[in-house]
């Protein structure tokens, strides 16, 4: 008989929480029941966080480069996901240069139903941002999300109350408005940031509320006083002066 | 000094310290919110799932830490390690017991929610995990290992996407 397995999950999680994480992942071996209770454990897990910058070392990564450029990424991709659903993840970093299909990494996120945080590193270069379909949303409710401004709209505006985008100085016009109505739309955002590259483009647009005035007018502040563009500014509260 | 009678699952009764009982947080609500009369000569506390062996070891303990101060909720920080080296020599000489003695109060812990108990109890078996091999810990425990090679391999695989915060 064995007494250690005659204790309750619960009971096994205070255990287990006496131990480091690599302890914690090697109790995983002993058996499915210390398995399952591991696995399914978010106090055990939240010890955990997934990143692709550590797992990926730079041989493994430019074998990856490789790969990708001659069959396809998917191969290289899927055979993680699994992993990743059954280990919810709350935090997912992106730092490495994974080169990923935009429809690959809208999977990715949908298979972790519990991801909270995202943060895509500058460096992690999606190709296809122009072949975006309508049909390819994000559906995991993220809470912080870190990433290209070009693909922020993938994240629909329910949840997200934390973001921080960056953009290529190549994004079009059209592009930029795109981006400022997905912002206008969002209704939970309690902190918001943007890249320099940005640099004050936000004077030509009409923010929605009051929130995402002062959000602007914020970032607006801050480059006025690098880059002399007072008239701009002046411009831009004319704009809003009914808020 | 006031005292209190518990009842083992074996019949057993136990007369210990109204202070000494009420280490014990389901003993405290069974008092408080169930109505028993902690002044009433003859009444009895049932507790069902705990036998007179167990129970005199954990009427022992709580005897010894009845005036220990109640830690603090504010440091339960998530991110903190868990210490497992700071048993005192005292609570570790009254863990030296078999395997199915130290269960016993764990699940006895756990029942009478006495939280120290099963702190000490939790760090005790965390440390007979620690620093063994899978083979030995499953010989320690009894624990069969109910993977099939695919299956094992597959969660040791799993697990190198997982890094350690």
């Amino acid at each position: 008989m064995s007494w250690i397995n005659c204790l309750p999950d619960y009971v096994m999680v205070e255990i287990f929480e006496n131990m480091t994480p690599k302890m914690i992942k090697s109790c995983c071996l002993f058996c499915k029941r210390w398995d399952d209770i591991i696995s399914t454990s978010k106090q055990l897990m939240g010890k955990y966080r997934l990143s692709f910058n550590t797992s990926f070392d730079y041989k493994k990564s430019m074998h990856l480069k490789r790969k990708y450029q001659d069959v396809n990424i998917k191969m290289l991709f899927l055979p993680s996901l699994k992993a990743i659903i059954r280990h919810n993840i709350h935090t997912l970093e992106l730092s490495s240069r994974p080169i990923l299909k935009l429809s690959i990494f809208i999977q990715l996120l949908n298979s972790i139903p519990l991801l909270k945080v995202l943060k895509v590193d500058f460096e992690t270069f999606i190709y296809d941002i122009q072949n975006i379909e309508e049909s390819m949303k994000v559906s995991t409710n993220l809470e912080e999300v870190r990433c290209v401004a070009e693909i922020c709209h993938i994240f629909g505006c329910s949840t997200i109350k934390v973001l921080d985008l960056f953009w290529k100085e190549t994004i079009n016009y059209k592009g930029r408005l795109l981006i400022f109505e997905y912002l206008n739309k969002q209704k939970h955002l309690e902190d918001f940031k943007l890249n320099e590259h940005a640099n004050g483009e936000f004077f030509r647009y009409q923010a929605s509320n009051a929130q995402m005035f002062a959000f602007c007018l914020k970032i607006f502040v801050y480059y006025t006083s690098r880059f002399d563009k007072y008239q701009q500014l002046i411009n831009f509260l004319e704009l809003h002066k009914n808020l | 000094m006031q005292t209190i009678k518990l009842q083992s699952s074996d019949n057993e009764i136990f007369e210990c310290d109204l202070a000494v009982a009420k280490c014990s947080a389901t003993i405290r609500t069974m008092l408080e919110d169930l109505g028993i009369d902690e002044n009433s000569e003859d009444e009895v506390v049932p507790l069902p799932n705990v036998n007179s062996a167990i129970l005199r070891k954990v009427i022992q303990f709580c005897t010894y830490h009845k005036d220990d101060p109640v830690p603090s909720s504010t440091d339960d920080d998530e991110n903190k390690e868990k210490r497992t080296d700071d048993i005192t020599s005292w609570d570790a000489d009254f863990l030296k017991v078999d395997q199915g003695t130290l269960f016993e109060l764990i699940l006895a812990a756990n029942y009478l929610d006495i939280r120290s108990l099963l702190d000490v109890t939790c760090k005790t078996v965390a440390n007979m995990i620690k620093g063994k091999t899978p083979d030995e810990i499953r010989k320690t425990f009894n624990i069969k290992n109910d993977f099939t090679p695919a299956e094992e391999e597959q969660v040791r695989k799993e697990n190198t996407w997982c890094e350690e915060k």
